[in-house]
């Protein structure tokens, strides 16, 4: 048997139920796909759809109630301790006592692989995502954009096979939301990385993803798979483009059915 | 000019003011109350004995202030690694705490003996209480998303102590230090009260047997300014351990 390539990601039944002090609450509910390896997918789902646990599952945050992941062939975990991982959150969780680039050096620092080759890396990245020049500024010193960026750059810093982005730009405003896009297209293409992308923007979606994966809500299922046909590099005049909106209204559609039959099957009760 | 510094001056005119009302005003009114004049004449007469006084308080109080940091922030390190002890430490420290401390203070003499040791022991405890609660907060006061980045990262518990709850909890031990700093003071003095045979609690307890009032106002003075020394200094040590933190970014803006 061949080895799996260490990239890919394989989900199988996997639900998940919180136990919560008002009962049990089931987030997941027999969710199964798999992402290729270098491949950019995206789950995308109403609020309160299991997306951000679901991610939390790949990253070994939370564990599944039944069902298996693996990620290269292991399991999460063990991914995880080899820090194969590299992860984004909504908030960029940087450390306000550290400078941009001891933010950036902290998973080195931690991982006990910080020495002059991987310092330079780390300046070398700071410059892939555009901040060569901030590297004494402070956290609070940034705007929400450029954290965001500092955040990605610390999530590859370690060279990752899986990277898993939890509504990275969920906070921003659009304008910057669009140049954050390009620049993670740009970034991801640079780096060859796997990418998982947790989002609510169906744009984003389309406009980043090869496949995207539509998610209804309680409990998070997911209701159907739609590949993205557009060529790469990716553009911002492909926005513009009629396969663009098709895409967009494909996805829009199956996404607001599947809101719509949660909102009716809540009001049947 | 005036605009730039018109905090500082207005706190040099009231003081002025002050000082003008207390010494034609009230000191003439109450026989209790020296003048300024009077207890600077203490101040300098006597400068040579009471600058030793005011050392040997200092002594007691900084070490105080260092041992009882150092339980509280040991404790709190115990309650750190051992939550189910956390309460168990946090209500200890609130008992010790709640014994009034002129109570425990010739115990601690009983136990302890007649040198410096009691002296620094009340002084500990005076600071004991104030550092533990807010190291302990200090140290929960992180945030779930960094600790799930810190387990991303598969951070040892080490590694989470020394770049995310240490550093997240210094400025909640900094501001308690600013707090224990004058309490260290107190303690130190009640403990030079009840038996010492040097420092400002003593002064202040002969003068005020032998109704010495301007002299039991110079060591009130002495011991106030051992109490903003401290202050400061914590102050400034705040501004060099985490020149990061907010409040020291907004003081910085203020005096711009």
């Amino acid at each position: 048997m061949s080895s799996p390539d260490p990239s890919a990601i394989e989900v199988s039944g996997v639900s998940k139920t919180f136990e919560l002090p008002g009962g049990p609450l089931e987030a997941l509910a027999q969710v199964s796909f798999s992402v290729e390896p270098d491949e950019f997918v995206t789950i995308i789902g109403p609020s309160g759809c299991g997306k951000s646990t679901l991610l939390r599952i790949l990253a070994d945050i939370y564990k599944p109630t039944s069902g298996e992941v693996t990620i290269g062939g292991q399991s999460p975990r063990e991914a995880r301790r080899r820090r194969e991982l590299g992860v984004v959150f909504q908030d960029p969780t940087l450390f306000p006592w550290r400078d941009v680039l001891g933010n950036v050096l902290l998973p080195l620092k931690l991982a006990g692989r910080l020495n002059s080759d991987t310092r330079s890396e780390a300046r070398a990245l700071l410059e892939l995502v555009g901040l060569s020049g901030f590297e004494k500024a402070r956290p609070n010193q940034l705007s929400g954009g450029m954290k965001q960026r500092v955040a990605i750059a610390r999530s590859l810093v370690l060279g990752p096979t899986l990277l898993l982005l939890d509504e990275p730009f969920g906070a921003l405003d659009e304008i910057t939301r669009q140049r954050m896009n390009l620049e993670l297209l740009r970034i991801w293409s640079e780096t060859g990385t796997t990418a998982v992308l947790i989002t609510h923007s169906l744009q984003e979606a389309v406009f980043l993803s090869d496949r995207i994966l539509v998610m209804s809500a309680r409990p998070g299922r997911i209701v159907e798979e739609i590949t993205v046909d557009l060529p790469r590099p990716r553009t911002p005049e492909m926005m513009r483009e009629q396969r663009f909106y098709d895409t967009l209204t494909a996805v829009g559609k199956v996404l607001f059915d599947s809101v719509e039959a949660a909102t009716l099957a809540t009001a049947e009760l | 000019m005036w605009r730039k510094h018109r905090p500082v001056l207005l706190a040099a005119l009231f003081t002025v003011l002050l000082l003008l009302l207390w010494q034609y005003a009230l000191a003439p009114a109450f026989k209790a109350i020296p003048s300024p004049t009077e207890i600077a004449d203490v101040l300098r007469e006597d400068w040579d004995s009471l600058w030793a006084d005011t050392r040997a308080t200092a002594e007691v109080a900084l070490l105080g202030l260092l041992v009882g940091s150092g339980i509280a922030i040991g404790l709190a390190l115990v309650a750190l690694a051992a939550r189910s002890l956390e309460s168990a430490i946090l209500r200890l420290g609130l008992a010790l705490y709640s014994v009034p401390i002129i109570v425990v203070a010739p115990l601690l003499v009983l136990w302890l003996g007649q040198g410096q040791k009691p002296r620094v022991a009340i002084s500990a405890l005076a600071v004991f209480f104030i550092v533990l609660v807010n190291t302990i907060r200090g140290f929960r006061s992180t945030t779930r998303e960094s600790h799930e980045l810190m387990y991303v990262l598969s951070a040892s518990r080490l590694g989470v102590l020394r770049y995310l709850r240490a550093p997240s909890a210094l400025p909640y031990l900094m501001s308690a230090l600013k707090v224990a700093v004058p309490a260290s003071v107190f303690g130190a003095v009640i403990g030079e009260w009840i038996g010492a045979n040097k420092g400002l609690g003593v002064v202040m307890f002969f003068s005020l047997y032998q109704f010495e009032v301007p002299k039991l106002w110079a060591a009130m003075v002495l011991t106030t300014a051992i109490a903003l020394a401290g202050y400061a200094l914590v102050a400034l040590a705040e501004r060099l351990v985490m020149p990061w933190h907010e409040s020291v970014q907004t003081s910085r803006l203020e005096t711009a």
